[in-house]
């Protein structure tokens, strides 16, 4: 069915649109499917009822319980710190009494005893309170919200209906509609009418009733005379995406596009300004950044967006970057929709915070087709899904391929770490880490002029398989070959590899395998050294460090059946 | 102009049926250790000289051998880098023992 709502393929507006969903979910409770069935049904009142009002509850009752909530929430925590340092306090003293042999000693350190404890009751008080106004904020909200809900529900017929006559009748139910109602300037917004000074709910609904409707005459009214300006074209104040014609005259040649214009791109019937209105609830604040995860098709991008909301939510506390974070929804929403379409077009926008109305730190990051194919595939992304140690540090494999990093130096300081601390990884992340950076440097290579310009990502990731299965066989053979001895050389090839000597490595190896107790298996190992090492100019090191990580992990030797030749 | 892939495979094979199952396990054992002591020192002259004189006793009226041996004398003298694919394709020729 063709639904009401989806998403135009240009990200800014998208986000306005996703913004849309995301603001309505918040205030009136509704998932994607029940907006899309209500605006089949009730645009109109959709569009020019429930949204002004959500957009004037979220700026205002809503916005001051999140700011109390928070506030709430911080002394809450560090009462809890306090309370804490003070219980270390007072068991230190109480170890300090059981030791102390003088007697004025004694006094001093039983009166400061006393002191912490009745310090620790007043903190605990405290607490106490500040609990309490947490589950308080919370219930007047709730009992806010609900208040407003069945006052829009019962009366929004009549408040839109009345329109006729510029609301003149209903005055008294819009001005009651939102329990406690003050109006909070959004970042995003400079000298927006609205704010510019505070207005009272009936003007607010007003203004944003006739700015939806796009009528210049009432808008006009309404600012006493000022001709609607970017109202009609609009600009950075109303989002600090857009530019501001009058501040940088010179960025365009022409003028921002004007509401007109959108609505051209825009669903049906939809009012251009909700765009601009609920851009800023497309984005979530992770760690320190506003982030949007950016797919061109509305139900993906909402699932996807929905998810990190649930991640947030739940790792509350917990130090988690905000790499992880985002990417831990993305891949959990593509385990579930397989839509490798969404991730060849993924984009993350991002940006640190908006201050005096200017965006800061702003990063758009998308991810090449190449490494979304490699991640689509299951095996592969489930054995780059780990945190390899290296020094004292850890490291996401999964997260260094994201950003296009590459595999094989983790790999070799993580096995530079296990040689010395003696525990590595599993060999299966360690040889798929190499396979994927082996395939990725021949990818670099620049091809044929005339020959295909892309290669099928089935292909990419059918390669990686095969370096994966060639490594694993090379390891196990090698180590079976060389068995306990194998240990000896670990420290000469090492050497070598990391002056990337392929000789010196080469003739190391070749020394110590002829003299191997296995014969059989180092025929084997022949087709592998020629093929994936010496004739190999561009990932030869992968191929090499795959056999360290033989040796390295030692224990493990081929069954019968592990031995292979390449010919 | 480097020396193409196909070559070098080809002198590992050829390599491979001349000179995997001549003499005894030590004295393969041995001629590699030479080789490989002859690449580390990117000693060419040493190199040829070691495989030419096994080559000549042991398989001296052989075709492969007389066919390596001009494969040998087409690519000769090598870059540096040449020499260590095929100094070390041989080496892996020899160890890999020979098709019966």
């Amino acid at each position: 069915m063709d639904e009401p709502l989806r998403f135009t393929g240009n990200w800014f507006i998208d986000a306005g649109i996703l913004g849309f969903v995301n603001l309505m979910e918040e205030v009136y409770g509704w998932d994607l499917k029940e907006l899309q069935r209500r605006l089949r049904e009730e645009p109109e009142k959709v569009y020019y009822g429930y949204f002004p009002f959500a957009y004037l509850f979220y700026h205002s009752r809503y916005y001051k319980f999140l700011k109390d909530f928070h506030n709430a929430r911080n002394e809450v925590f560090k009462l809890k710190e306090k309370r804490e340092s003070e219980k270390k306090t007072l068991k230190e003293l109480e170890m300090k009494l059981k030791t102390t042999n003088t007697k004025s000693e004694y006094k001093k350190i039983e009166k400061s005893i006393l002191k912490t404890k009745k310090k620790l009751k007043g903190i605990e008080t405290k607490l106490q309170k500040a609990t309490k106004k947490i589950e308080v904020t919370k219930e007047e909200f709730i009992r806010d919200r609900d208040s407003f809900r069945q006052t829009i529900e019962a009366s929004l017929d009549l408040i839109i209906e009345d329109s006729t006559n510029d609301f003149q009748n209903v005055v008294d139910i819009i001005s009651k509609a939102i329990p406690n109602f003050d109006l909070q300037l959004p970042k995003d917004h400079r000298n927006f009418f609205l704010y510019n000074p505070k207005k009272d709910l009936g003007t607010s609904y007003k203004y944003l009733f006739w700015l939806l409707k796009e009528d210049r005459e009432k808008l006009r009214k309404i600012k006493k005379g000022k001709e609607p300006t970017y109202e009609i074209r609009p600009d950075s104040t109303i989002n600090p995406f857009l530019h501001s014609p009058v501040e940088f005259p010179n960025v365009s040649y022409t003028k921002p596009l004007s509401t007109l214009q959108l609505k051209g791109i825009l669903p049906q019937s939809m009012p251009p300004y909700i765009v601009f209105l609920s851009f800023s609830n497309a984005f979530q604040y992770v760690v320190g950044s506003y982030v949007m995860i950016y797919i061109p098709n509305l139900e993906t991008c909402y699932g996807i967006n929905k998810r990190l909301k649930v991640y947030i939510e739940s790792t509350r506390g917990e130090h988690l970057s905000l790499f992880r974070m985002t990417w831990s929804a993305i891949i959990d929403e593509l385990i579930e929709t397989k839509a490798r379409f969404s991730l060849e077009n993924l984009y993350l926008v991002e940006f640190e915070d908006i201050e005096n109305q200017k965006l800061k730190n702003v990063e758009y990051i998308g991810i090449p087709k190449l490494h979304a194919s490699i991640l689509l595939d299951d095996t592969i992304r489930d054995a780059l899904n780990t945190s390899i140690r290296i020094g004292d540090s850890w490291k996401w494999l999964l997260e260094e391929f994201l950003k296009q990093n590459p595999l094989y130096p983790l790999v070799q300081m993580h096995l530079w770490t296990a040689i010395k601390a003696g525990f590595t990884a599993s060999s299966r992340t360690l040889l798929y880490a190499l396979a994927v950076d082996a395939k990725l440097k021949e990818q670099a290579k620049p091809g044929p002029v005339f020959g295909p310009v892309f290669e099928s990502p089935d292909r990419v990731v059918q390669d990686v398989r095969e370096f994966y299965e060639r490594m694993n066989l090379a390891r196990l053979n090698v180590s079976k070959a060389l068995g306990e001895e194998g240990k000896r050389y670990i420290h000469p090839l090492f050497s070598a590899l990391r002056k990337h000597n392929r000789n010196a490595f080469m003739n190391i190896l070749l020394k110590a395998l002829t003299q191997a107790k296995e014969k059989e298996t180092v025929k084997y190992l022949t087709s592998y050294l020629i093929n994936r090492i010496l004739l190999n100019d561009l990932a030869w090191e992968d191929f090499a460090l795959a056999l360290l990580v033989g040796l390295v992990g030692g224990g493990s030797y081929a069954g019968s059946g592990g031995e292979s030749s390449e010919d | 102009m480097p020396v193409p892939e196909g070559k070098v495979r080809k002198i590992r094979d050829i390599t491979s049926e001349v000179l995997g199952k001549v003499g005894s396990e030590n004295y393969r054992q041995k001629l590699v250790f030479d080789l490989l002591n002859a690449i580390k020192a990117n000693d060419q002259r040493r190199f040829f000289w070691i495989l030419l004189r096994a080559l000549n006793a042991h398989s001296k009226d052989s075709p492969k051998a007389m066919k390596l041996a001009r494969l040998l004398g087409e690519t000769f003298p090598l870059s540096e880098s040449d020499f260590e694919k095929v100094s070390y394709s041989i080496v892996l020729g020899i160890m890999a023992g020979g098709g019966e």
